[in-house]
């Protein structure tokens, strides 16, 4: 709040008139005061010398007792004006005379002066005076007290005293009044003479303050604030000239940096024709190299093709080993080309990471099971060594990041000429979400020296020139893995020790996808595990952390063939996992295999590089360097893990009777899981919008709602949010495509009971539903759920299964994209983004990324409504539709 | 050696002065005071002082002269004296009884009719009896108070006077003395209760010349005041008996003043001491005259000069 301050003006006013008026006023009132007192004094003593002389005239009348006198006397005294009544009384008290005979008898012990009805009285004593006659004292006449004879009471009116105190007051307060309005006039006469040249200095200042430089103070007053007018002036005249040099400064300073800035943007114009120029040499390049890379690579397969169907046919040894070297050498260009592919790509930045979940296991095991052969070929090891606490599924580029593992693999196992090449995961756990994944690439090869490993990650370098002539390659690998490490947020560091070995750290984050592998363990109570190299057994062993078994290592063949020895014959179920040489498999082994078959009653699961020369009973298993997971688990317990059987699959657990609503703006999708659900021979109520999905579940009362989140008119979060307004029993479980748990937690805030991710998985789906049907609770799940749930990691729903074609697919795919041209043709870009959403959708939900790309960059650029990016986007999308064969990812 | 027998006669002399101071005091002490006389006042006042001056003026002799007071304190032995003078009406009542009765006493300063009562009050004393008591008068003889009403106003044809208890006595004196002036008297006697003014307004009204008498029943100091406002008020010349009362306004009064008693008691010892025996109780023969000139004014009256009319009033007599 802003506080209220007095001008100059009203100050001076103030303090000149403050004073004055107080002295104005205490005078005043002194005054006025003093002389209302002095009336009221003079009455009192009016009455009491008129009383004292009354007495002395009434002597005479009342010693010799004559009325008349008497009367006489008050005759004479009541004509004064302010003499209401004379009343003169006997000693006794008692009225001799009296002006006024009906008035009220006096008190002679009223006290007086006694004040009544506006009237003062005053009592008087009459005493007799004389003369002093006697010459000595010896005459008869005795010196007498002066005798008391009688009273003489004067009754003044006050009426006239208070018509002179009225009139004091008047004139008094007249009188104040004139000497404030002249104190008023003078003190603001005398004020203005000062305030007047301060207020117009201030305003002098104001307009100076406003940029008025030229105003200037006027020099009429004197003293001080004459100084100070001419002070002001002085000053303002400094700073107008201060201010006019400073302008005429800036604006050759203007002048100086405008001309600056048309050079600037003349060399700007330069640049960017330079710019555009450079740009378009580098889509040259690039489209150059596009181009030559795809021819080149076209002839080649059919070199290397031919070249492998040549060496099917009967061949001399000569010729078969040149056949041999064409084969090595069209593939080594081929890699050649695919590594300069992918370079031109990460350099035009054309390559765009994907956002999809995988098994991060998989995709590991993968890229060594590539290398198997040629690590073999040299006896290598190739061991993957997972953290358990690794999470299984992650969300990211699963084909980027196999690119880079591989790249880094086939380069150990390139510069590795004995010994392993392992790959080595462990986590740093940021949250539930995030996970940063480390990996670790090491071999026991060459290594490479100090000084060169700063050039390795350089574009068409390796350690040694010479190296591509002893191994051969681009030299791209490693500079491609860096950059897709980068893309992917990553980053890859190198440490190296020359003839030990090489360690390639990568550390890239993921997103952790919130599927879950189902395993239930066999019950196995001991595992012997040998190898070695203590790496495999590591690595067998991390992978067996989910039994809970006892598993001990042993480090030599003798021990173990003691060990099946010593445990034959027991009931206990025990396993050996025994981990053979890749290559050169020495007798002694096979033999000490021979033995431990024979003596050994439990599994036995052997690892090896290439098959034995052996024949395996049913309890032995052989498995290729590195085993999967999976397959070491089936091998470990034969019985539980047998594929699950056509037959044994037997349709979804959903109770027959059933009624459920189904919202799902995709006509496909909604046919998809209508035919999923009709296998069950629930009754599907289908909707389009989440309005519909509304009113249809107040009027039909459907056990059970599957609901798609992005609906157009009303999404499924407001339908949820509505349904739940009218019925809160009715499980609803919502299908979206997206993993961000911030929309998760909008649905389960609307209401909604289960989330389930998209593409469609139909055991989760028909799992779910029997979980929240009612009628079902206490039914057990699926009967072979272990098989069932391993369904659900691996696979998304087949197509087949449920009489969808790719055909089908394919037809609405072609009817999106019809609606897509009618709109673009319409220029209606909400029907444009309706069809671009559903294509979208089908081709995520389908796996097919090359469509999701161009969806995604229609979507974009509908969004940013650039018609002509929509135009292009829309062409891409027409001809891959209509061009490719459409085939889901599985 | 000279100087030696100087400072030695400085010494002597300044020795000289108090020996010789002290030697004379003591026989002034010693040498019993003595006197044939003895003069009582009544009280240390200044007309009794002036009485006693006079006396001893008058005779040359130096009377002890002491105050009642004195007297009743020291315990003077009236005895030792030849005669004793009384002043003032309070010594002639104590030195009555006080004095030997064969010691004479003259009662000086004392007013007629007080001494008349005196006399009656001590009948039977011895003093009384044996007549060795006589007075000097303070008052004037009616007649010569009714011969300066006359002097002041000739053509008066009658005098009012008004008498109390103590004076009602006097009516035939006055009487005779009016009738020998010409003079019709009008008199009224006033008794204790009576309102003065009531009865002497009209008495006032009646004559043409007022006598005041000192009588304490008639005349007080507000009675004086409304006699002479009366008077005034009617043109009646106001005949007064204190030169007090000519002051306050009365137009004229024959008294006798201190120094006239003085004299005149000086006289009666002159006359014990030729013819041994007292003289008779006696008016003093030494007056004054007073006038009020503004008085006389106000009543357009002429009126001789005072020194005339004693000098009238002494022919007269």
């Amino acid at each position: 709040m802003r506080s209220f301050t007095l001008g100059i003006r009203q100050r001076v006013l103030v303090i000149t008139l403050l004073p004055l008026s107080l002295i104005t006023l205490l005078l005043g009132s002194y005054f006025i005061s003093t002389r209302l007192d002095d009336a009221q004094r003079a009455l009192i003593e009016k009455g009491q010398t008129m009383a004292q002389m009354m007495a002395t005239s009434a002597e005479f009348g009342l010693l010799v007792g004559n009325i008349d006198i008497l009367q006489g006397l008050i005759r004479s005294s009541i004509k004064t004006k302010e003499v209401d009544d004379v009343v003169f009384l006997s000693p006794s008290f008692e009225t001799l005379a009296r002006s006024q005979k009906d008035a009220p008898a006096l008190d002679k012990n009223a006290g007086y002066p006694l004040r009544t009805n506006n009237q003062v009285h005053f009592l008087h004593p009459v005493v007799t005076s004389g003369v002093d006659i006697s010459d000595t004292p010896d005459f008869l006449v005795e010196p007498q007290e002066p005798e008391f004879i009688g009273w003489v009471v004067i009754i003044l009116s006050e009426k006239p005293t208070q018509v002179r105190q009225f009139e004091i007051l008047t004139k008094g307060i007249i009188l104040a009044l004139i000497g404030l309005l002249t104190t008023v006039f003078i003190a603001s006469r005398f004020g203005q003479r000062i305030t007047n040249p301060i207020l117009g200095l201030t305003h002098v200042i104001e307009m100076l303050q406003h940029g008025h430089l030229e105003t200037r103070a006027s020099i009429s007053s004197s003293g001080e604030l004459r100084s100070l007018a001419q002070g002001i002036n002085r000053l303002a005249q400094r700073v107008q000239e201060s201010n006019q040099t400073l302008e005429s400064r800036v604006d050759k300073a203007t002048e100086r940096l405008r001309s600056t800035l048309m050079h600037l943007e003349k060399q700007n114009q330069a640049l960017d024709t330079a710019r555009k120029r450079a740009d378009s040499a580098n889509v040259a390049k690039d489209e150059f190299l596009a181009r030559m890379s795809h021819e080149l690579r076209t002839p080649l397969t059919s070199v290397s093709g031919f070249a492998r169907l040549l060496g099917q046919t009967e061949l001399k040894p000569e010729q078969k080993e040149y056949t041999r070297i064409i084969n090595l050498t069209s593939s080594l260009l081929l890699s050649i080309i695919d590594d300069i592919l992918d370079y031109s790509k990460l350099e035009s930045n054309a390559i765009e990471l994907e956002e999809i979940p995988f098994e991060l296991e998989t995709c590991m095991l993968d890229v060594l099971e590539m290398q198997t052969a040629s690590a073999h070929e040299k006896g290598l090891e190739l061991i993957s060594i997972i953290s358990p606490e690794a999470p299984k599924f992650l969300i990211g580029d699963p084909l980027r990041l196999r690119q880079v593992i591989s790249n880094l693999v086939s380069n150990a196992v390139k510069f590795t000429p004995q010994g392993h090449v392992c790959i080595r995961i462990d986590v740093n756990k940021r949250n539930t979400v995030e996970t940063l994944l480390k990996i670790t690439v090491e071999d026991t090869g060459v290594g490479i020296p100090q000084e060169q490993i700063g050039n390795l990650f350089h574009a068409f370098s390796q350690a040694d020139t010479s190296i591509t002539r002893r191994f051969g390659g681009s030299g791209l690998g490693l500079v491609i893995a860096k950059r897709l490490t980068e893309l992917m947020a990553g980053c890859i560091s190198l440490e190296s020790e020359e003839g030990k070995g090489t360690k390639l750290h990568l550390e890239i984050p993921f997103t952790v996808s919130p599927r879950k592998k189902y395993s239930s363990a066999p019950n196995i109570d001991t595992i012997v595990i040998y190898d070695k190299n203590p790496l495999v057994r590591e690595g067998i062993k991390k992978q067996l952390t989910l039994l809970h078994s006892n598993i001990t290592e042993v480090t030599s063949e003798q021990e173990l063939v003691d060990y099946s020895i010593k445990n034959s014959g027991t009931q206990k179920t025990s396993s050996i996992i025994w981990g053979l040489e890749t290559k050169n498999i020495s007798k002694e082994s096979i033999q000490r295999i021979k033995t431990v078959l024979d003596s050994f009653e439990g599994t036995i699961v052997i690892l090896s590089g290439q098959p034995l020369p052996l024949r395996l009973k049913n309890r032995a298993i052989q498995l290729r360097k590195p085993p999967r997971t999976q397959l070491l688990l089936n091998a470990l317990s034969p019985d539980s893990y047998k594929l699950a059987s056509d037959e044994e699959y037997v349709g979804l657990g959903i109770h027959e009777q059933s009624k459920i609503l189904v919202a799902e703006d995709n006509d496909f999708n909604r046919l998809l899981i209508r035919k999923i659900l009709e296998q069950s021979k629930s009754t599907v109520i289908e909707v389009g919008t989440g309005e519909d999905a509304v009113q249809q579940t107040l009027k039909q009362t459907p056990d059970i709602i599957l609901m798609d989140v992005h609906m157009p008119v009303m999404d499924g979060i407001e339908a949820t949010r509505q349904i739940r307004l009218a019925n809160t029993t009715v499980p609803i479980i919502a299908l979206t495509a997206n993993v961000i748990s911030s929309e998760h937690k909008k649905l389960f805030d609307a209401g909604v009971n289960h989330v389930l991710l998209k593409p469609i998985n139909d055991t989760e789906l028909s799992q779910t539903i029997e979980r929240f049907l009612p009628c079902n609770e206490k039914k057990t799940l699926h009967k072979d759920a272990p098989q069932g749930t391993e369904k659900i990691d691996d696979k998304v729903t087949t197509l087949d299964d449920y009489d969808i074609g790719v055909d089908e697919l394919t037809v609405e795919f072609l009817k999106q994209l019809s609606g897509l041209e009618v709109g673009y043709k319409k220029q209606d870009l909400q029907l444009m983004r309706n069809h671009s959403h559903q294509l979208l959708g089908l081709s995520g939900l389908y796996q097919i990324p090359e469509l999701e790309a161009v969806g995604h960059q229609l979507h974009l650029a509908l969004v940013a409504e650039d018609y002509r990016l929509i135009w292009k986007e829309l062409w891409q999308i027409k001809r891959i539709i209509e061009n490719q064969p459409l085939e889901p990812a599985n | 050696m000279l100087n030696k027998s100087l400072q030695e006669q400085v010494k002597c002399q300044q020795w000289i002065t108090p020996l010789f101071s002290f030697l004379f005091a003591f026989i002034l002490s010693t040498i019993p005071a003595y006197a044939d006389n003895l003069i009582v006042i009544s009280k240390e006042s200044d007309s009794y002082q002036r009485v006693a001056d006079s006396i001893n003026q008058s005779l040359n002799t130096n009377y002890k002269i002491i105050t009642l007071k004195e007297l009743d304190e020291n315990r003077h032995s009236i005895g030792d004296y030849q005669q004793i003078i009384a002043v003032g009406s309070r010594a002639a009542d104590q030195l009555v009884t006080l004095a030997p009765a064969d010691i004479p006493l003259y009662v000086s300063f004392i007013p007629r009719q007080t001494y008349s009562q005196l006399l009656l009050k001590y009948a039977d004393h011895q003093r009384i009896k044996t007549k060795k008591i006589t007075a000097i008068y303070l008052d004037q003889p009616y007649y010569r108070q009714l011969a300066l009403a006359k002097l002041v106003t000739p053509s008066a044809k009658s005098i009012a006077t008004a008498l109390g208890p103590h004076s009602s006595n006097d009516h035939k004196l006055l009487q005779k003395a009016a009738n020998k002036l010409g003079l019709e008297l009008k008199s009224v006697t006033l008794a204790e209760t009576d309102n003065p003014i009531h009865k002497l307004q009209p008495l006032i009204k009646s004559a043409d010349i007022f006598l005041s008498l000192p009588d304490k029943s008639v005349f007080n100091r507000t009675t004086a005041k409304w006699i002479l406002y009366i008077s005034f008020r009617q043109r009646i010349p106001l005949i007064a008996f204190s030169k007090k009362y000519v002051e306050a306004g009365a137009l004229a009064a024959v008294y006798s003043t201190p120094e006239d008693i003085g004299k005149q008691t000086a006289e009666a010892l002159k006359y014990y001491a030729v013819r041994s025996r007292l003289p008779d109780p006696t008016y003093s023969d030494f007056f004054d005259v007073s006038t009020n000139k503004a008085a006389a004014n106000s009543l357009r009256i002429t009126i001789p000069p005072e020194e005339k009319l004693v000098e009238y009033l002494r022919g007269l007599e």
